[in-house]
């Protein structure tokens, strides 16, 4: 267990070292701050559309710093043939496949938790509200659906050939899910045959990380609080979903064959 | 190094003939006041619907149907209808929705069931809009008199959908007190997205005066609505509206309802099928004004020409007879002239 920590706090100082997140979130905090300065109609208590902004940016950087950190992590060890003093230790493959995820996990946690206190601290200034336990849901929910996302991108280094190949792929992937994943199964339902069969192994197979993308209307709207066994299940569900993907890099990166050329 | 300072000036000549020809499309775009169409030019309307059904998503609370379960209630609505509406040889009528049932006023869509002189029935399902406004029915709720289809969500089919719903709004509320103010944003993006959509500019002036309190603001979007589209009857309808009910200035409101007579008239009065409802709308309104401020005569003439295009011209014979009396009683002093 110690060596997947010595990993994973290996990532961590590289992203702390790295500009990404910094980028990202002085980025998100301008086009929030801007889209706050316009007033609609001389009303100033309008917040709707500045929490609606300010989430979407939220999830556009946390998806982007969480699949660029995975899937750059082996394909940069390989190209700096990093890879093989490291696994020349009694380090194996599947040390490094999960200190790898975690590192960038805890990451992913790191900036999760700045963009809700940023969006909190927000929407604070403009609703004078301060709803902690909702935050808290949607952080956990929002991080632990970013767990399957660095699994696919560290299960797709380990795939694909190239990390820039890797990132789009899963980046559709990933935003296919976000938009389209909850309306597979009314769109199988409309069909017929092979069609509907496909569709509906498709829906089934997903991961349905759409679901913490959603909870964006309950903090939006005022709604009240989620169940907190629904959020456990989802975590529950999110978990196994990446221990799986994992388990599928790990048996992929078992198999393959690493050449100093 | 050569390479690094050729890319560089090309990089530098791009900039600057870029920012030459943004420039100048700003610049345009400055007197008409519009940004985006100097970026996305006609292309932006296609997104001016997508921030109005916006607003209208904010107004719901965030429950809205999405347009898979628009299109499966489509679906399911046509075959619902095949299914049990039975067509006879002499089966020769309009479709359900046009057919004209003037004994109580409105074009009949209202109803789920009714029959025909031959014998066969029509099963409507009824989709609530913001424009209907009836009683209950299974899956919808009635929030202020407006009426909303809250049934599209069904049972879960299956356990990742119903797991889903616990982060999903799954109650149907609309914003009250005060709180549709969240809806101006994406109503006002609306209208800069596209100038030209008139309802935009009647459905913010509907919010901004009446639940919010803002006639000023009210008034002046729908200038802007005015500027660009100068022969809007509509627009200047509900502007006439803002100063009659919120600004209370009748000779201006009438002012305008005489304009959008006018717009009407150059917009509609040749047409096989004109907009009867918005020319009975201007007269009833601008007949109600004169009447409120006692001028019966005016008033009765604009009543008698809203009777042509009411859908229930007997109810407005009752208002008439009952302006003529009240015109008979205070003649003298109203109206010396005519004495």
């Amino acid at each position: 267990m110690n060596i997947i920590f010595a990993l994973a706090g290996v990532v961590v100082k590289e992203m702390y070292r790295r500009k990404d997140f910094y980028v990202l979130f002085v980025m998100t905090a301008l086009l929030t701050l801007l889209a706050g300065s316009a007033t609609f109609f001389n009303d100033p208590k309008i917040t709707g559309y500045l929490k609606e902004i300010c989430l979407l940016l939220i999830w556009v950087a946390t998806l982007v710093i969480a699949l660029t950190s995975a899937a750059r992590q082996i394909p940069a060890e390989r190209e700096s043939r990093t890879i093989f003093p490291l696994l020349a230790k009694p380090v194996t493959r599947w040390h490094v496949i999960v200190g790898k995820f975690l590192g960038c996990w805890v990451v992913a946690a790191l900036a999760v938790a700045m963009f809700y206190v940023f969006f909190g601290a927000v929407v604070a200034a403009r609703e004078h509200a301060l709803p902690v336990a909702h935050y808290l849901q949607a952080a956990i929910l929002h991080w632990m659906a970013l767990a399957v996302v660095i699994a696919l991108a560290i299960l797709g280094s380990i795939v694909f050939s190239a990390p820039s190949v890797n990132v789009t792929i899963s980046f559709i992937v990933v935003g296919g899910v976000l938009t389209l994943g909850e309306h597979l199964n009314k769109l199988a339902s409309r069909m017929e045959g092979l069609s509907q069969t496909l569709t509906s192994i498709v829906y089934f197979l997903l991961p349905h990380i759409e679901w913490a993308f959603a909870y964006r209307d309950l903090l939006l709207f005022n709604q009240p609080l989620a169940p907190w066994s629904a959020v456990l299940t989802a975590a529950v569900y999110w978990a196994a979903y990446a221990a799986a993907l994992l388990i599928g890099a790990w048996l992929a990166f078992r198999r393959k064959t690493l050449t100093l050329g | 190094m050569r390479r690094a300072w050729l890319i560089l000036i090309l990089l530098t000549v791009l900039a600057f003939g870029l920012a030459a020809k943004v420039q100048t499309a700003l610049a345009r775009g400055d007197e008409s006041g519009n940004v985006f169409e100097v970026f996305f030019g006609e292309g932006r309307r296609m997104f001016a619907n997508h921030f109005a059904v916006k607003a209208d998503v904010y107004l719901h609370s965030g429950m809205y149907p999405s347009i898979f379960d628009q299109a499966a209630q489509a679906e399911e609505r046509e075959k619902k209808e095949a299914a049990e509406h039975v067509h006879g040889p002499d089966c020769d009528h309009a479709p359900a929705h046009e057919v004209d049932t003037s004994d109580h006023g409105v074009t009949d869509s209202n109803h789920d069931e009714h029959a025909h002189e031959d014998g066969h029935v029509h099963v409507d399902e009824h989709v609530h809009g913001p424009g209907c406004n009836h009683g209950e029915e299974t899956g919808s709720t009635s929030v202020g008199g407006h009426e909303c289809d809250t049934g599209f969500m069904g049972k879960p089919r299956d356990w990742f959908e119903a797991m889903g719903r616990n982060f999903k709004v799954t109650q149907h509320t609309h914003l009250t007190a005060g709180k549709e103010r969240e809806i101006l944003p994406w109503l006002e993006m609306a209208a800069d997205l596209d100038p030209q959509r008139e309802e935009t500019y009647t459905v913010t002036a509907y919010w901004l005066s009446r639940e919010m309190n803002k006639p000023k603001e009210a008034e002046q979007f729908l200038r802007r609505g005015l500027r660009a589209n100068p022969k809007s009857y509509e627009i200047l309808f509900e502007l006439g509206r803002v100063y009659q009910h919120h600004l209370s200035d009748p000779i201006r409101a009438r002012n305008v309802w005489h304009a959008a007579l006018r717009r009407w008239d150059e917009a509609e009065k040749g047409k096989e099928e004109p907009d009867r409802v918005g020319r009975n709308k201007i007269l009833g309104q601008l007949a109600q004004s004169y009447a409120d401020s006692g001028l019966y005569d005016e008033a009765v003439r604009y009543f008698e020409e809203a009777k042509l295009y009411s859908p229930a011209p007997d109810a407005l014979d009752l208002k008439i007879q009952d302006l003529r009396t009240k015109a008979l009683g205070t003649a003298p002093a109203a109206v010396p002239a005519q004495h």
